[in-house]
C-alpha cells in the first residue's frame, strides 16, 4: 500500500501497479513513516508564498494542505501583527494554531518567538517578584516561603535575573523539548507520527506564550504552568497525531518524574491560601 | 555510503544545540553566583525525599568546577546525561560544520531503548533515596 494524500484520486483497479520508487527520505529529517502510514504533513509554503493581511482570513498557500500559523509569516504582515496574532490564536484555538505547525527546517523563528515571550515573562516576573516577593514569602512560610525566599529579590537579583534570561530559556527551550520528544518516544508516540524533534521543538516554542498569564501577580505563575501542561497535551495531539491518552501521558511522565514536587507545591499553596482565608475569617 | 548534505533544519538545529552547550560553558565559572536563579527541588523541600532527577542542577555544577569524580560518585545519570549532552552538542556542531546530515532517530523506537528509559530513571531514583541525595 502506497501513501496517499487525502483526498487524492483512488488508483484504477485494473492492471499491475507500475513499480514506483520509494518516496525519497527528507534529507536530515525525521524518518518516513512506516509503509501503510501517516502521510508526512505538508511542507510550509516558500517565503513570501502566503500570508494574509492584519484582519483578514488566512488564504490556503499554494503548496500546503492548509494555512500555517501568522507567525510562519511575520515577513509579510509584520512581527508585531505576527506575534499578536499567533498569542491570539494559540490562547483562543490552540487546536487549529498547533494543527497549523509544520516541519520546514525553521528553528530559528520560533526560537525567536519563545525568546520574546520567555524575557517578557521573565521582565514581569521580576517586577512581581520585587513588589510582592517578601510579602508572599512571609505570606507562605514554610517550604513554599523558603522556596520563593531562595529564588532572591531586590534590584540586584531582578537585573541579573533578566540579563540571564535568554540564556535560560535558550537552554530552557532546547532541554525542555529534549525531554518531552524522549517522554514521546518512551510513549510509543514518536513511533506512528509523522514528525520529529523540530515538531516537538515548535511545540515548546510556541508554549511560551504562557508567559502572558504572569501579567497576573502572584497566581499567574500557577496559572501559567497549567496552562502549559494543556498546550503541550494539544500540541503533541496535534503536531504529533496522538491520542489523548497518550499526549498526556507524554506530558505529565516528566512532569511527574522531576516534580511529584508540583503537584505538592501546587497542594501546599492551595493550602496556604486556604489558611489565609480561614485565618481572615 | 553516501553523504546526505545537511539541510537548513540540520543546521539551525545543530547550531541551537552547540550554542546552548557553548553557552553553558562560557557560564560555567559563574554558575555558582547564579544558582539561586534556579528553584529547589519541591519534593525535597517538603518531605525531604529526592526526587527521580535530584541531582541534575548538582551535577551541572561539578562538572562546571571540572570534578568529574564527584560528579558520576554522587550524581551517575545526571553526569552522564550532562555529558551525552555537552558531547553531543559539539559533535553536532562539527558534523554539519562538515557539511553532512544529522543522523535520524531510528523508528519505530526500540522497546530497549524505552524500556532502558524508564529502567534508568527508577534506578536512579532508587540510587538517590538510598545515598540521601
Amino acid at each position: 500500500m502506497t501513501d496517499q494524500p487525502p483526498g487524492s484520486p483512488p488508483q484504477p483497479p485494473s492492471g499491475p501497479p507500475p513499480a514506483a520508487p520509494p518516496p525519497p527520505a527528507p534529507p536530515g529529517g525525521a524518518a518516513p513513516p512506516p509503509s501503510g502510514g501517516a502521510p508526512p504533513p505538508p511542507m510550509s509554503p516558500p517565503p513570501g508564498g502566503g500570508g494574509y493581511p492584519p484582519g483578514g482570513s488566512p488564504p490556503v498557500p499554494p503548496m500546503s494542505g492548509g494555512p500555517t500559523l501568522p507567525w510562519d509569516d511575520r515577513e509579510r504582515i509584520g512581527i508585531p501583527n505576527a506575534l499578536i496574532e499567533t498569542a491570539k490564536l494559540i490562547a483562543t484555538d490552540p487546536t487549529e494554531a498547533f494543527r497549523r505547525v509544520r516541519e520546514d527546517g525553521d528553528f530559528i523563528g520560533p526560537i525567536i518567538y519563545a525568546l520574546i515571550f520567555g524575557v517578557a515573562g521573565a521582565i514581569v516576573s521580576q517586577l512581581w517578584n520585587m513588589l510582592f516577593g517578601n510579602a508572599m514569602t512571609a505570606m507562605l512560610g514554610g517550604g513554599l516561603g523558603d522556596m520563593m525566599a531562595s529564588t532572591g529579590s531586590g534590584m540586584f537579583g531582578a537585573i541579573v535575573g533578566i540579563l540571564a534570561a535568554p540564556i535560560y530559556v535558550l537552554i530552557g527551550l532546547f532541554v525542555g523539548a529534549g525531554i518531552i520528544h524522549l517522554s514521546t518516544m518512551v510513549v510509543g508516540i514518536a513511533n506512528q507520527s509523522p514528525n520529529g524533534f523540530e515538531g516537538t521543538f515548535k511545540i515548546a516554542a510556541f508554549v511560551q506564550t504562557v508567559q502572558v498569564a504572569v501579567l497576573v501577580p502572584v497566581i499567574g505563575p500557577f496559572a501559567a504552568g497549567i496552562w502549559a501542561i494543556v498546550l503541550w497535551v494539544i500540541g503533541i495531539m496535534q503536531v504529533h497525531r496522538a491520542d489523548s491518552t497518550k499526549a498526556v501521558i507524554a506530558v505529565l511522565l516528566p512532569v511527574v518524574l522531576c516534580c511529584v514536587c508540583m503537584a505538592i507545591g501546587g497542594f501546599m499553596f492551595g493550602a496556604g491560601i486556604a489558611g489565609l482565608a480561614s485565618q481572615a475569617q | 555510503m553516501p553523504v546526505v548534505a545537511a539541510t537548513r533544519g540540520d543546521r539551525q538545529l545543530a547550531g541551537l544545540w552547540a550554542g546552548s552547550v557553548l553557552a553553558l560553558i562560557v557560564l560555567s565559572p559563574l554558575v555558582s553566583r547564579l544558582s539561586w536563579l534556579l528553584p529547589v527541588c519541591p519534593l525535597k523541600t517538603f518531605t525531604g525525599v529526592p526526587c527521580p532527577t535530584c541531582g541534575t542542577t548538582r551535577a551541572a555544577f561539578s562538572l562546571a568546577h571540572f570534578d568529574v569524580v564527584g560528579a558520576i560518585t554522587h550524581y551517575p545519570l545526571p553526569t552522564l546525561l550532562w555529558t551525552a549532552f555537552i558531547l553531543g552538542g559539539l559533535a553536532a556542531g562539527v558534523w554539519v560544520g562538515s557539511g553532512r546530515s544529522l543522523p535520524s532517530l531510528p523508528r519505530p523506537v526500540p522497546m530497549w531503548f524505552r524500556v532502558g528509559i524508564v529502567l534508568a530513571l527508577a534506578g536512579n531514583w532508587l540510587f538517590n533515596i538510598l545515598t540521601g541525595v
